[in-house]
């Protein structure tokens, strides 16, 4: 497509006037993956979109100390062209209210539990996310959620309140609203964060997750923890993570976590090299294995994925 | 797993002491930024690069690298430069014309840095060079500063 059709065609989503106060972005990433998985019969070469998407966020400002904000991002797959029959899935999509006194959201999206993982997951997206053997990745319909403004050089906390209505993407089983929350310290060079979910994945069940990033010259550390706890199981998993920026252009990582939380004796090993293109567009590649001990054969899981993909951030 | 939990602590407890002075402040791609879904995240930017900038140049009517022509441009233009008295059509006298350049600065400390950064940008603006006209200092919402500049091409 031309740009001046493409500029024609998003700016005609929104008024022209206010184009000046959107930011538009959005990424392509696509990798073609050999997925050998014990549940098929046959290993198998797939092209696999990994959360390709476009959003626009923005805001307005009422007066010097209240503003308007708001998000609207859409999930697109770049393999297939439908997601189901959807072309679009919705992601983060919020509107708000920002102040001296903190911020107001409401809408669908990502819980603090969620947002606790910071970067501390390099494979996040790709086979090796964290969410193939932890609870707590969710992204919750009908949440209204208040963060705090940052305070003491970094600390910030989130409290989202999971409202009792069923529905959306996101179904909830039992009658009760949930609540989740987090509270951490960032900063560039390291990060960390408490985190937990009550009643949010169902009624009775409740989440804590620790998360932890430490930056030090070309290397990046990172560890997860989590306990599950639904009132018949009571879990735990934990996850660390490693990255060396050996140049400017070149990235290798490494991702390790076992968990008891999602399945028995889950685990997930990834290694990855990455090279940088420009800031905007990464070639990258990765080997992920996925194991388990479940019982059941049609839950059991020893996969290996070898894939190499770009992602490009526009 | 209160072991686990334990050490967790002593360790991030023991790195509270690492100093941030080689902090990397760059503003990070804006899906990314949006993927934080950090509220408290500094305002950056994005005005010049990917999709967005090209939307940003695309409706500035008049200016080089402009593509499309709408029914507001007119009064977008209108609301960003301010035509000298003698001279009203903005678009056809451009050397004659003040332009204007503003960015949101997180704090006072910063505000040299930016502009700074804003500076290159007039002069890819500016092929011959250019006047600054005026700086302005507004007051934005929790402690955050306009830098607005105004210029003149030569």
């Amino acid at each position: 497509m031309k740009k001046s059709l493409l500029a024609f065609a998003v700016a005609s989503l929104f008024p022209i006037a206010a184009v000046a106060d959107v930011v538009v972005y959005g990424k392509a990433n696509v990798s073609i993956q050999h997925a050998d998985e014990q549940a098929a019969a046959d290993s198998q070469v797939e092209l696999v979109s990994n959360a390709s998407r476009i959003g626009v966020k923005g805001g307005e400002e009422i007066n010097s100390s209240l503003k308007v904000i708001y998000q609207f991002e859409y999930q697109t797959e770049v393999d297939d062209g439908t997601n189901g029959s959807q072309t679009f899935g919705q992601r983060n999509i919020y509107l708000g209210l920002q102040g001296t006194a903190g911020t107001f959201i409401g809408g669908h999206f990502d819980t603090p539990t969620k947002v606790a993982q910071e970067k501390v997951d390099l494979f996040n997206d790709l086979e090796g996310d964290i969410t193939q053997i932890f609870k707590g990745e969710i992204r919750a319909s009908n949440i209204v959620q208040y963060t705090t403004p940052t305070f003491g050089g970094g600390f910030a906390g989130s409290v989202a309140y999971v409202t009792e209505e069923n529905n959306g993407t996101t179904p909830r089983t039992g009658d009760g609203a949930g609540v989740s929350a987090s509270f951490g310290y960032t900063s560039p060079v390291f990060y960390v964060g408490v985190a937990m979910d009550q009643d949010v994945e169902a009624e009775d069940t409740d989440l804590v997750r620790l998360v932890g990033r430490l930056n030090v010259g070309a290397f990046q550390f990172g560890l997860l923890a989590e306990n599950y706890d639904n009132g018949i199981v009571d879990e735990d998993g934990a996850l660390v993570s490693a990255l060396w920026n050996l140049t400017d252009k070149w990235v290798a990582k490494a991702q390790y976590g076992q968990s008891e939380v999602k399945m028995a004796d889950g685990e997930t090993a990834s290694i990855g090299l990455d090279y940088k293109m420009t800031k905007a567009a990464t070639l990258y590649s990765y080997i992920t294995t996925v194991e388990n001990d479940v019982i059941a054969p049609a839950a059991q899981r020893d996969d290996t994925y070898v894939g190499v993909g770009m992602d490009f951030k526009f | 797993m209160k072991k686990l939990y334990s050490s967790l602590l002593i360790i991030w407890l023991a790195s509270a002491g690492i100093p941030a002075a080689f902090a990397d402040e760059e503003c990070a791609n804006a899906v990314d930024a949006a993927d934080s879904m950090n509220v408290n995240q500094k305002e950056c930017d994005y005005s010049d690069q990917g999709l967005n900038g090209f939307l940003q140049k695309a409706f500035k009517k008049g200016e080089e690298g402009a593509v499309l022509n709408t029914a507001d441009d007119e009064n977008k233009n209108a609301a960003n430069t301010v035509p000298l008295a003698h001279n009203q059509n903005a678009s056809r006298l451009a050397g004659n014309i003040i332009l204007q350049l503003s960015a949101e600065v997180e704090s006072w400390a910063n505000v040299a840095l930016v502009k700074q950064q804003m500076l290159p940008k007039l002069m890819e603006r500016c092929s011959k060079g250019f006047t600054v006209v005026s700086e302005s200092y507004l007051p934005l919402a929790m402690g955050r500063i306009e830098l607005r500049i105004e210029y003149k091409c030569l």
